[in-house]
């Protein structure tokens, strides 16, 4: 580590606990078991607010893994990722940036001393100063010579070469962000911290940078954690994905297990589009108004006989046949979207509720018919208490 | 007294209106310029209500001024010489506004970025000085000053203290906005690219308020050249300004000199006002966004 991060001279230090001084001393190096990140535990409210906006949360990145915070708005992620950066401060549990506790109860290591890169939503770049200025501005103990290297280097790196005396105001919001990134990674932080980057971006241009900045990501090895209520991003960028419930870490994983292997409802619903239909657990099958399906179970508890369950119905996971009269459990087929290959049906349950199946195009079925739903190869249902 | 409670419960009032709302958040949509609507025959009635408040609040005044000097120019009154009194004025102006912003700054940021019921009710007490009358302020100031600051009693620097006290208010509302626009993201930014709190605010946050600064210091100049009562109870003796020079030659009932030194003020007092108006004008025609202002200042800084 080039700079140790000490404990902040002016913190009052209440004589702390056994367990505060041996978090103290494990605070020693970076290592791929203590992670670029560490949170253990923390426990952050806002100032006025009842509710602590995260609490018990966990999470641990490693060094150059890319990991995003999947959840709602308003979950608490944003939370996480100031907490992070020394944004806020923390009343219980620890924070470990590059291997030292820079946050706790006791200890408060402000952002100026962390070294970590931000790049927020609406960019935040200085409007006073031109593009070269702005990245210049977290360059510190350089010469001239090098620090001009340094800012080419990291413009040409996002593919901001030649606009160095721009101002703010001249650029496009996907170049405004570019600058964001290079000004965030000028100085070599710890780690890269994005808090919805593309949200103010069009859809075209937010899949472009996204791609970049996962490569730009990968090429500089730099750790990098983001924050985002968009599955598609998540998905598409992370080594590993950590879900939010409300105010803590539900799950954590790489972008299938989190797909294939949801550990709850609203995991499932924040991962990917799906109807949960309800249904009762019988003998290792779910008895549905949709169909009786064969299951499989993603949490840590057994499901007892009888159970109430919520069914996880995916589009591509199922299959619509055409249904004789006399069948039982069926359903109507409502829209038919045809989209190339394939065409995804709306279907719609007796009870009102609409499943979304995806077919191959050939042999389409009508809209109005009624149909069979199976799943596809007689693949499991997910299964969730309900 | 009366004065101080009226003032006060306006300004209970107006904190009531304004709540707790953050203004920060920029739009990022274009500014669109309006259509014209013909008025037809009524262009000359919208002229009219439009032109009215300008004839009767511009032209009539100087023209009355213009008037009594030409005619007292034709009698051979003799004017005095106003050099003296222009050159203290403008020098008394400037330092009180450079002063005056320079203290409204911590309170803006104060009341801006660190939002308590303690900071509200400083903001608000500062207000407070816009209700007090300029004699009020002076008559105090003038027992301070003899009774507990005698080195400070007939120097300038009370009458400019007195300056700060009655137009702080007038300097901490175009701060106090242009910092509203200032997102708190900025300096956060700032703050994780390695710079302490205190370094933020002097290399981001205040080159981004200066237009506020600007704005807020011609306001507090052109209040000071104007203002009288306070100007002339704590003016060191022999310390001729603008205003009390016109107070002199009309309370003489010499017109043309009063006129003389009218047109003078007006000269004077009008460059900060066509800044500020013209700076309005800016504002429109850059219709992206605000910050081509920031850019010019950024050039200028270096």
């Amino acid at each position: 580590m080039r700079m140790p991060w000490n404990r902040k001279p002016d913190a009052p230090m209440p004589s702390p606990s056994a367990a505060a001084l041996a978090a103290l001393a494990v605070a020693g190096s970076a290592s791929a078991e203590t992670g670029v990140i560490h949170l253990e535990g923390v426990e952050c409210s806002y100032p006025g607010s009842d509710e602590a906006a995260i609490s018990n949360f966990n999470l641990l990145v490693r060094p150059g893994e890319f990991v995003s915070i999947l959840g709602r708005s308003g979950a608490g992620k944003t939370t996480a990722l100031r907490v992070v950066a020394g944004l806020e401060e923390v009343s219980s549990g620890y924070v470990r940036v590059g291997g030292p506790l820079v946050g706790s109860s006791f200890v408060h290591v402000p952002a100026d001393q962390r070294r970590i890169g931000l790049v927020f939503q609406d960019y935040a770049l200085f409007p006073h100063l031109s593009v070269e200025r702005n990245v210049e501005f977290g360059l510190k103990d350089l010469s001239a010579e090098e620090k001009s290297a340094r800012i080419s280097s990291v413009l040409e790196m996002v593919g901001m070469s030649g606009y160095e005396a721009r101002y703010v105001h001249e650029l496009s919001g996907g170049q405004q962000q570019r600058v964001a990134i290079a000004r965030a990674l000028a100085p070599d932080p710890v780690a890269l911290l994005l808090d919805e980057p593309f949200s103010n971006l069009d859809r075209q241009l937010r899949a472009a940078l996204r791609r970049d900045i996962k490569k730009i990501a990968t090429e500089s090895g730099a750790t990098t954690l983001l924050v985002t209520h968009d599955r598609e991003e998540a998905l598409a960028t992370s080594d590993r994905i950590a879900v939010m419930g409300d105010n803590s870490i539900e799950q954590i994983g790489t972008p299938e297990e989190v797909y294939q292997n949801p550990v709850s409802a609203s995991v499932a619903r924040l991962i990917g589009p799906c109807e949960l239909i309800p249904g009762v657990f019988r003998g290792g099958v779910v008895i549905t108004e949709a169909g009786v399906f064969p299951t499989r179970i993603t949490t840590d508890d057994s499901i007892p006989d009888g159970r109430q369950v919520l069914a996880l119905m995916r589009a591509s996971e199922l299959e619509i046949e055409p249904a004789g009269d006399e069948e039982q459990r069926t359903a109507t087929i409502e829209l038919r979207e045809f989209e190339g290959e394939f065409s995804e049906y709306s279907i719609r349950l007796d009870s009102g509720t609409l499943l979304r199946v995806r077919r191959r195009a050939a042999n389409g079925l009508e809209s109005g018919s009624r149909v069979r739903i199976q799943t596809r190869n007689g693949s499991k249902v997910i299964v969730f208490p309900s | 007294m009366v004065l101080v409670v009226i003032a006060v419960m306006l300004l209970l009032g107006e904190g009531f209106t304004r709540g707790s709302g953050a203004y920060h958040r920029s739009t990022v949509g274009a500014v669109r310029s309006f259509r014209r609507v013909d008025l037809g025959r009524l262009r000359w009635v919208g002229a009219a209500v439009v032109g009215l408040p300008v004839l009767i609040g511009l032209i009539v005044p100087v023209g009355v001024l213009v008037h009594w000097l030409v005619r007292g120019l034709l009698n051979d009154q003799e004017l005095i010489p106003l050099l003296i009194p222009a050159r203290n004025s403008l020098f008394v102006s400037l330092l009180a506004a450079v002063v005056t912003v320079m203290a409204a700054l911590p309170v803006a940021i104060l009341a801006v970025r660190f939002r308590s019921r303690m900071s509200r009710l400083f903001e608000r007490s500062i207000y407070i000085g816009f209700g007090l009358p300029g004699v009020v302020v002076a008559l105090s100031l003038v027992f301070f000053g003899i009774n507990v600051a005698h080195p400070l009693y007939q120097s300038i620097w009370l009458l400019v203290f007195a300056y700060g006290v009655l137009f702080l208010p007038a300097s901490l509302g175009p701060l106090r906005s242009s910092l509203l626009q200032v997102s708190p993201r900025i300096e956060e930014a700032a703050q994780s690219l390695g710079r302490s709190q205190w370094r933020v605010i002097f290399s981001v946050t205040i080159p981004l308020v200066m237009p506020g600064a600007l704005a807020g210091g011609a306001m507090v100049f052109l209040l000071t050249m104007k203002e009288l009562p306070a100007t002339l109870i704590l003016s060191p003796i022999g310390y001729k300004t603008l205003s009390g020079s016109i107070w002199d030659a009309a309370s003489d009932a010499f017109f043309a000199k009063t006129a003389a030194a009218a047109l003078v003020l007006v000269l004077v007092a009008g460059v900060p006002t066509a800044y500020l108006t013209l700076r309005g004008h800016g504002d429109k025609s850059s219709v992206s966004d605000s910050s081509l202002k920031f850019g010019k200042f950024g050039e200028a800084s270096r």
